[in-house]
């Protein structure tokens, strides 16, 4: 025969219940998947958490794989010679909710392709204006008779890019059941200005999954 | 004739019993095993039949590509997967190219995972692959 319980251990068991589904929402309500890479994460002893936004983690890798993709396609190699490819940035366009710096995206690819010595980057020509103003101000100086006119940079010496790296982010949310899911597609474009035919094309999409009450916005 | 039946068959069974007890040959390791990393935690999981081929990109970067399965027929199986490029001096090259990457394998099913050198002057690369958290 089961006794009934008495009314402190009532008061007992509702309160270690509430307590249970208390944590239970906690943890459950705020957990994003990135569906893309679930396990990502620069060390394997770490977690995997991850936001409904872009973090770090979603950029490093959506910059290798861009990387990656540049230098294993055939135009990775400047054809007749061995002078790298002059690229001018152009306008990396973020279409998201999110308050992104497309640095944070453009400046890792940047780096790789300078450090495979294939490509150089202008920073004399840009979209919307130079990326740095001061090649063509010190030009100023020409006139000048501060300066040693032999250590002015003189007419006839920039290089124009030969390739323009354009881009967007684009971000997509979808409800799942009870849940959202928000895709990040990284889209970059290498045009070669002379042609003005893409002569590279790159795509990374990121996936979140997580609940409705993690909001990116 | 000086030989009798006997002492034939008692030869050949001498013969046969020195095979047997010879050691067997093993298949020489693979050229990319002193490479390769494979955490003992993965192939205890399933993975099987990692073979790694090394090839040149139209680019002329060295390109580098494991494969491998997973012979579970229940649990599907995570690794981590990281590339090191090494330079002429024996140094590892800094780049983005040598981040971490998670590669899944459903039951039975085959990975694999790419890795481009950052510059044309690799000579030399390590793979290291580890288990994911969660198998």
């Amino acid at each position: 025969m089961v006794k009934p319980l008495g009314r402190a251990w009532r008061a007992h068991v509702l309160v270690a219940a509430a307590a249970v589904v208390l944590a239970g929402c906690q943890s459950g309500g705020t957990q994003v998947v990135n569906l893309t890479n679930p396990e990502y994460t620069a060390d394997p002893q770490t977690g995997g958490e991850t936001t409904f936004g872009l973090d770090y983690r979603d950029f490093e890798y959506s910059a290798k794989q861009a990387v990656d993709s540049f230098l294993g396609s055939p135009l990775s190699q400047k054809p007749g010679g061995t002078a790298p490819w002059v690229m001018a940035i152009s306008r990396i366009v973020n279409d998201t909710t999110l308050n992104i710096d497309t640095d944070q995206l453009v400046k890792k690819i940047r780096i790789a392709l300078l450090n495979s010595g294939r490509v150089v980057v202008t920073t004399a020509v840009a979209a919307g204006g130079p990326e740095d103003a001061m090649s063509a101000q010190v030009r100023e100086l020409q006139d000048s008779e501060l300066f040693n006119q032999d250590t002015v940079a003189g007419a006839g010496t920039m290089v124009a890019p030969d390739l323009s790296l354009s881009g967007k982010i684009i971000q997509r949310a979808n409800r799942v059941g009870d849940r959202q899911q928000v895709d990040y597609y990284f889209q970059l474009t290498a045009t070669n200005i002379e042609t003005g035919l893409a002569y590279w094309e790159f795509e990374q999409v990121i996936a979140k999954l997580g609940s409705n009450q993690s909001f990116t916005w | 004739m000086g030989l009798d039946r006997r002492s034939l068959l008692a030869g050949a069974g001498a013969l046969a019993l020195v095979g047997c007890a010879a050691p067997r040959a093993l298949p020489p390791p693979p050229w990319w095993a002193p490479y390769v990393h494979v955490d003992p935690a993965l192939t205890a999981r399933g993975l099987r039949e990692l073979t790694v081929v090394r090839g040149v990109t139209a680019g002329e970067f060295t390109r580098i590509s494991a494969t491998w399965r997973n012979a579970s027929q229940t649990e599907r199986l995570s690794a981590l997967a990281r590339f090191t490029w090494f330079d002429a001096a024996g140094q590892p090259v800094d780049t983005l190219l040598s981040a971490w990457e998670a590669v899944h394998a459903g039951p039975g099913v085959w990975a694999s995972v790419n890795g481009t050198a950052p510059r044309p002057d690799v000579t030399s690369f390590r793979l290291e692959l580890v288990a994911a958290g969660d198998g």
